[in-house]
């Protein structure tokens, strides 16, 4: 498999295997992904997107019976060799579903700086106004910051997550489908706001939506599953090379819909 | 050809459809009959003995009643307000042991013993056991934790006959209620919680004390009321625990009698039943009002945690 | 430079107080040896003073030593000693006052309460919790000045591992130590009187009673009266609580149910004292009716039907849990073939939850052996084989017992050797019992799934 990255790579893949128990669900994955910048993971139902996602931040290691095979690196050091506390707090995560905490907006996000230590209240006060001015939050809910979070609507919701993971200051940001539970018009605010933290943060996006992948990543991963259910990297490259003009027939047949 | 024969000769009987069907409708609405019979005496047994405790019981409550001390001896003058006291007493010390080992001990149960599995050490090994022993506990009658409570705390240890025996006691025995309520609260929070917590970089512990358990406390609360009200209710353990002193208990190590002891005191010494009643209708008054605010806070809290 | 000089403060009181614990900490050491050498005196034990005198010390110590450094756990201890000790002044005050204000014959009245009430809990309370309190303040506030790494972090929770790890097998803890110390109880007499004696004799009478030391501790009498009062308690309660478990799965609507289930419940919360007292004062007279001589309203037939209402919300409850987990589809199945309800009912859900209702039976008849109080209270408590009054077999429900449960409940405050033994060994029959019983209604419960 080629990779083009143009710039240094922010986290690599070698050989990555990964098996729940005797299953194997993903196979030999070799890839780079680059710094500040957008890279998306396309592919059909099932083929591991998801399970490739969290290995980065080693949510995996949750489940007892999977093991693995082969490394990934984080700036050059093995994730398996740094502290996960720590890998969690530069590897940040938004899930498909938002999940805000059952507490108050400010608590959500506080959160987490207070789990790492951080606790001068005009400091904290600074990272909550950061982070949800950052995710696009701030004016909405400035004044009510003592609110719960579960009473916002799914898109507000879905963007205190991502200020939420934004308060711990990551270096790296996952986002599994994050716009998947969404209606459209929080889908397209999401995808600005995603647009925006790319300067700060390299984000890596798992899509169902190619449109999506499309027009808002810079580079673009392609997995698809094989016989045996394992999951594998078909392509990989810049987004618009994988979309005009694909290199491999499976890559030109999923983009152009004809499975998956 | 025989055998065609024989089945033509095979004539089926008319089969009154109507007539079983009424059959069959007479038959349920005696046996639905019964069935309600039966509820009704249930019921009605219920309705009969709370009402009469309380018909009989409340006229003999009055101020002077609860706040007067019990006289003690065969006479059975006087109040309950030592009773009261000691009671709360009990029900707080109880609480105070059984809470904090039951709640973490549930954390342990559900949050910590799935890793046994991936080849943990002996000791955690064990504690897949623990399961067990709580289920154990939880049927082990309340005359034996009485027992275990005076020839452990009342006689080795040399506590005698003291709130603490039976604080000690009594928490062994509410011990299952509270690990199981919790482990049921605990394993209700949404995995998406603890995962959202463990992505931001936190450590376990972390995650459990922040986000599990704060949203796990409607049940845990609810598991705590429900301890409280069997210490108010039971009797056998206390009788050999706490010895039967009128008196009001002045320190921790002092004997004492909960308002239950008093009223099996007053009914199997004395013959002031109408004491006895009135002590009997402040106990169900108060068991009343735990099972109220149970189901009250449990619906509350719902609403809480939907965000509306 | 305004937030760097604050801190800068805020650190200088921490070491300051670091001084002042470890003065503390040295002080508290020579008053816990002092105290065990009875040197000086102190309100408690030698060895309690030791223990607790010994953990404080060092405890503050190490925290002596962590705030120099700043760090983080050194503020938690400190924290949680300071809020014990503000627990234990509060809880001695709450005990004085009580003594005053109810110690007397009469409570004191009101005035006179609170005047003691400003008087203890402001005046002399303040006292005792200042410098606790104080302490509490001044780290709240320096929350900032403190320090803590992920590796403390991390360490913490490795521990707290086996802190909760504690806490887990503390119910196993607690089986184990009942089963030893019951048992090793009783040995004395399985020794003395032997296995055999005990659960084949038939008559008790305790050598403590009638002084003498022929002791005869036979407790066929107990267990026939518990089997005999747990029948009639299944043969009362069972129709009743397995009918209105049906009512309440499969025939009662929506508001009927809403009624009668915590009505149900509230029947399971109510003490059993208060069933012995209906025993005694409603159904000793209405039985006494029976012109039997020899009737005192007492005996077999009014403890069986206390129990049978003491564990009808029991039966009731797992057999509704049961009835519910019949699947819908058996139901509309049998619709569908165009039976009645009760047909359904009778053929088809009743059979399938079979196991679960059994269950709930056995269950019951445990919660029925377990029963003491209320027994004690309503069946007589005479030491003889229950027989019948006269020649009608029907008076034997007439007759006076005793259970296995009332026997030791009556006689644990005055027993003796052998005789106190052997009711440690009573105790250790009906633990073995209940959990047999227990074990086998939990199978029953298991089976059921397919």
């Amino acid at each position: 498999m080629e990779n083009k990255t143009n710039g240094i790579s922010k986290l690599s893949v070698e050989d990555y295997s990964l098996y729940y128990a005797d299953f194997q669900a993903l196979r030999d994955v070799t890839i780079e992904l680059p710094a500040n910048k957008i890279t998306a993971i396309i592919g059909p139902s099932g083929c591991g997107k998801s399970t490739f996602l969290r290995s980065f931040n080693r949510m995996n290691d949750l489940i007892p019976s999977v093991h693995t095979e082969g490394k990934i690196e984080l700036d050059a050091e093995n994730i398996h060799n740094v502290d996960v506390v720590e890998l969690r707090k530069r590897v940040g995560m938004v899930f498909q579903r938002p999940n805000p905490f059952p507490k108050s907006i400010y608590e959500n996000i506080a959160f987490g700086p207070r789990a790492h230590g951080v606790r001068d209240k005009q400091i904290l006060n600074q990272i909550v106004q950061t982070s949800l001015k950052q995710a696009v939050l701030w004016d909405e809910v400035k004044d009510s910051l003592n609110k719960s979070g579960l009473a916002l609507s799914g898109g507000q919701q879905q963007r205190l997550c991502i200020a939420r993971a934004l308060a711990v200051e990551p270096e790296v940001i996952l986002m599994d489908e994050p716009a998947s539970a969404l209606d459209p018009v929080a889908t397209l605010k999401i995808e600005d706001l995603i647009q925006q933290l790319k300067e700060k943060y390299t984000i890596v996006i798992v899509t169902h939506n190619m449109q999506q992948a499309a027009r808002a990543s810079d580079f673009t991963l392609f997995f698809n599953m094989a016989e045996d259910r394992a999951g594998y990297l078909v392509e990989s490259g810049n987004t618009i090379d994988i979309f005009t003009n694909p290199k491999e027939k499976l890559t030109e047949q999923y983009i152009s819909g004809r499975f998956g | 050809m025989a055998t065609a024969r024989k089945l033509l000769k095979y004539k089926p009987s008319k089969f009154d459809y109507k007539k079983n069907l009424r059959a069959r409708n007479i038959s349920q609405k005696i046996a639905f009959g019964i069935i309600w019979l039966c509820a009704a005496i249930a019921v009605a047994a219920l309705i009969a003995i709370v009402g009469y405790v309380l018909i009989n019981g409340l006229p003999a409550v009055n101020l002077e009643f609860i706040t007067t001390r019990p006289a003690g001896g065969v006479s059975g003058e006087g109040g309950m307000s030592t009773t009261i006291v000691t009671t709360i007493y009990l029900v707080i010390i109880t609480t105070v042991i059984a809470a904090p080992l039951g709640v973490l001990a549930a954390v342990y149960i559900v949050e910590y013993a799935e890793e046994t599995e991936t080849g943990g050490s002996f000791i955690f090994a064990i504690v897949k056991y623990a399961r067990i022993g709580v289920e154990i506990l939880a049927g082990v009658p309340s005359i034996v934790f009485g027992l275990f409570g005076f020839i452990v705390f009342v006689s080795r240890l040399k506590l005698n006959f003291s709130l603490l025996s039976a604080g000690l006691s009594g928490a062994c025995l509410v011990l299952p209620v509270i690990i199981r309520t919790t482990e049921e609260a605990v394993m209700a929070v949404p995995r998406s919680y603890r995962e959202g917590s463990l992505a931001l970089g936190t450590t376990k512990w972390q995650t459990i004390s922040g986000v599990v358990l704060p949203a796990a406390t409607p049940g845990i609360v609810t598991g705590i009321v429900l301890s409280i009200g069997r210490v108010i209710a039971e009797t056998a353990i206390f009788w050999v625990t706490l010895g039967g002193s009128y008196r009001l208990p002045r320190d921790i190590m002092s004997s004492g009698r909960t308002m239950a002891l008093h009223v099996y005191s007053l009914a199997s010494e004395t013959r002031a039943f109408d004491k006895a009643l009135g002590t009997s209708a402040i106990l169900i008054i108060i068991i009343v009002a735990l099972n109220l605010a149970i189901n009250l806070s449990s619906r509350q809290f719902a609403k809480k945690f939907s965000g509306k | 430079m305004k937030m760097i000089k604050t801190i800068d403060f805020k650190r200088k009181t921490i070491r300051a107080l670091s001084i002042i614990s470890s003065i503390v900490s040295i002080t508290m050491l020579v008053i816990t040896i002092l105290g065990y050498f009875q040197r000086i005196t102190l309100p408690f034990s030698p060895i309690l003073i030791l223990i607790i005198g010994s953990l404080f010390s060092i405890l503050i110590a190490l925290s002596a030593v962590g705030l120099w450094t700043y760090k983080n756990w050194a503020r938690s201890i400190i924290f949680s000693l300071a809020i014990l000790v503000i627990l234990y002044f509060f809880i001695t005050t709450i005990f004085k006052f009580a003594v005053i204000v109810f110690g007397g014959k009469e409570v004191t009245p009101i005035p006179i309460i609170l005047r003691t009430f400003f008087n203890f809990f402001i005046v002399k309370l303040s006292y005792k919790i200042a410098i606790p309190f104080i302490l509490i303040l001044i780290f709240r506030y320096q929350e900032e000045g403190f320090i803590e790494n992920q590796a403390q972090r991390n360490f913490f929770d490795n521990s707290i591992r086996y802190v909760l790890l504690l806490a887990a097998s503390s119910s196993l803890f607690i089986v184990a130590l009942i089963f030893i110390f019951t048992f090793s109880e009783s040995t004395l007499a399985i020794e003395e009187i032997g296995l055999e004696e005990m659960l084949t004799g038939t008559i008790w009478r305790p050598g403590s009673i009638i002084g003498n030391d022929t002791a005869q501790l036979g407790m066929v009498p107990m267990i026939i009266g518990s089997i005999y009062s747990t029948i009639g308690a299944v043969v009362i309660g069972v129709p009743l609580s397995v009918g209105t478990a049906i009512l309440l799965a499969e025939i009662a609507p929506q508001i009927v149910r809403d009624i009668f289930r915590p009505l149900i419940e509230l029947l399971a919360g109510i003490p059993s004292v208060i069933y012995g007292l209906f025993g005694m004062i409603v159904l000793a007279p209405l039985i006494r009716n029976f012109e039997v001589s020899g009737n005192s309203g007492f005996g077999l037939l009014n403890a069986s039907i206390v129990l049978a209402i003491m564990i009808l919300p029991t039966i009731t409850n797992i057999t509704e849990d049961a009835l519910n987990a019949v699947p819908d589809a058996y139901r509309k199945a049998s619709y569908g073939l165009g039976a009645t309800k009760w047909q359904t009912i009778r053929t088809v859900v009743l059979p399938a939850a079979r196991s679960g209702i059994i269950a709930a039976i056995i269950l019951g008849i445990g919660r029925a052996l377990g029963e003491t109080m209320a027994l004690i209270m309503v069946i007589g408590n005479s030491i003889a084989i229950p027989t019948p009054l006269n020649e009608n077999p029907f008076t034997l429900l007439l007759a006076t017992a005793r259970t296995l449960t009332g026997n030791i409940a009556v006689e644990i405050n005055y027993a003796a050797g052998a005789h106190r033994s052997a009711l440690f060994f009573t105790g250790v029959l009906l633990f073995l019992l209940l959990l047999i019983i227990n074990r086998v209604a939990h199978y029953m419960m298991r089976e059921r799934k397919p």
